[in-house]
């Protein structure tokens, strides 16, 4: 239970964070997806369910107060920390590059889906207009930021499975 | 979580929020069930907090300015910045005014301009992703007096529409989103077209223009403002100015381009004229 309150207070923060992220650094080229870095990271260090249900969280309290469709965006983080979820057992958590690579990777994924979604309710934006002026220079922020934001998450995580461990000697963290 | 964790495997974990978030979707679209009482909440809780955080981004970029008074310098600055809103918005209005007295009175109706309006100044706290300010959050709600569809103005040109109001908060629609369409006119000839939102033209600091008739008279450089058939937007409200026009491929139609007045890259205070444009169908 404290884990999830954990999770959750950091999920808000994040969220706020993200949403000001304008407003604290204006001469940004592109602002960073920092939800996106919360879930890939989430799913990376501690596997596809809680990958999933920090993005399910965060996706709906994103579609809260931007989505125009309820529910959407939280399916499309839901998949996203599903799938980074699959190389929690295949990668030691202290390898910063493994992150890097997926939330480059997850971000292009999503920006895509986001112009498929914007295409399918008939935009005039190119796929290649679109992919310069806003899917690559956000991939290549989100990345930039990953590097601090990842190892705050992960020192944040170590703190929350120590705990754990104190609390019910869980096999949850095997090393 | 931690319960479940042990007992539901990650595949059908996925499998049944899926299937709750296309309900959700499907729900919330088809207006079964209403999500802006909970939205409402969220936003009277968060808006504090964001508020706080902004405080923090507002004092660190003060620090960035200067050394001694930077805070008072910013502040000043933002004083200037909304008289030289306020004065560029008299300014059209005059313009408008003084062409009104020529001959279009009538055509115009105009019996108020938009300066007279009551308005209410708010600052923009929170924005979706992305770079644009196509949809963002002001710290003005019910409260303040502001409801959906209210005008949003800043630099003494048109921002947007408000679309969703809560107690203390609102979200503005801007109108370089792609979903905004502006029945607008030219203000020399009140020749009658349609400003349309894009977020591929606005990387290139433009807005569409179409609909205008062919043998409309265009010039470079001439403003647009929002028309007074428009059934949201108030008339007489600066959109931009025209940056080049050319025929369609029907020869009845024009389409072109309009650099907005507002600067979409940094919007951080707003003006809601609280008035709404009254149609006969209310």
């Amino acid at each position: 239970m404290k884990k999830n309150i954990c999770i959750f207070l950091i999920i808000l923060a994040t969220f706020l964070v993200q949403s000001s992220m304008n407003l604290l650094l204006p001469d940004i080229l592109s602002i960073p997806n920092l939800i996106l870095i919360l879930t890939c990271s989430m799913g990376f260090m501690r596997g596809k369910k809680s990958g999933m249900w920090v993005g399910f969280f965060s996706g709906l309290i994103l579609d809260l107060f931007y989505g125009r469709i309820f529910g959407l965006t939280a399916l499309i983080l839901l998949y996203i920390g599903y799938f980074n979820g699959f190389l929690f057992k295949v990668f030691f958590d202290e390898d910063i590059r493994v992150p890097l690579v997926t939330v480059g990777i997850s971000d292009i994924a999503y920006g895509l889906i986001c112009y498929l979604i914007r295409f399918m309710k008939g935009t005039s934006l190119t796929l290649g207009s679109s992919m310069i002026h806003t899917i690559l220079p956000e991939a290549v922020c989100t990345v930039l930021f990953t590097i601090p934001l990842y190892l705050l998450y992960h020192w944040l995580n170590r703190k929350i499975t120590a705990n754990e461990l104190e609390e019910e000697q869980s096999p949850w963290l095997r090393r | 979580m931690k319960k479940k964790g042990t007992h539901i495997k990650s595949r059908y974990l996925l499998v049944i929020l899926t299937i709750v978030c296309i309900a959700l979707a499907m729900l919330t679209a088809n207006q079964v069930i209403s999500i802006s009482p909970l939205r409402n909440a969220a936003g009277t809780l968060l808006v504090p907090l964001q508020t706080g955080i902004n405080k923090v981004g507002d004092w660190l970029n003060g620090q960035r300015i200067g050394q001694k008074n930077a805070r008072q310098l910013a502040q000043e600055n933002a004083e200037l910045k909304g008289k030289v809103a306020d004065l560029e918005e008299e300014n059209t209005v005059l313009t408008e005014n003084t062409k009104e007295l020529e001959d279009l009175r009538k055509l115009y109706q105009l019996d108020q301009d938009y300066t007279s309006y009551d308005k209410v100044a708010a600052s923009v706290i929170a924005k979706g992703s992305g770079n644009w300010y196509n949809t963002f959050t002001v710290n003005r709600g019910t409260d303040d007096g502001v409801q959906v569809d209210m005008n949003v103005i800043s630099d003494g040109g048109l921002v947007g529409i408000v679309t969703e109001v809560g107690r203390k908060w609102a979200t503005v629609r801007s109108i370089i989103d792609d979903d905004n369409n502006v029945s607008a006119m030219l203000l020399d000839s009140s020749e009658n077209c349609i400003i349309t939102g894009s977020l591929s033209l606005i990387e290139s600091g433009k807005l569409a223009l179409s609909e205008l008739r062919t043998d409309a008279s265009v010039s470079t450089g001439e403003r647009v403002v929002t028309s007074n058939i428009s059934d949201k937007y108030l008339p007489g409200i600066l959109i931009g100015y025209v940056d080049s026009v050319q025929d369609d491929s029907n020869l009845l139609t024009k389409t072109g381009y309009v650099i907005p007045a507002v600067d979409f890259r940094s919007v951080n205070t707003v003006l809601i004229i609280k008035q709404l444009k009254e149609t006969a169908d209310q």
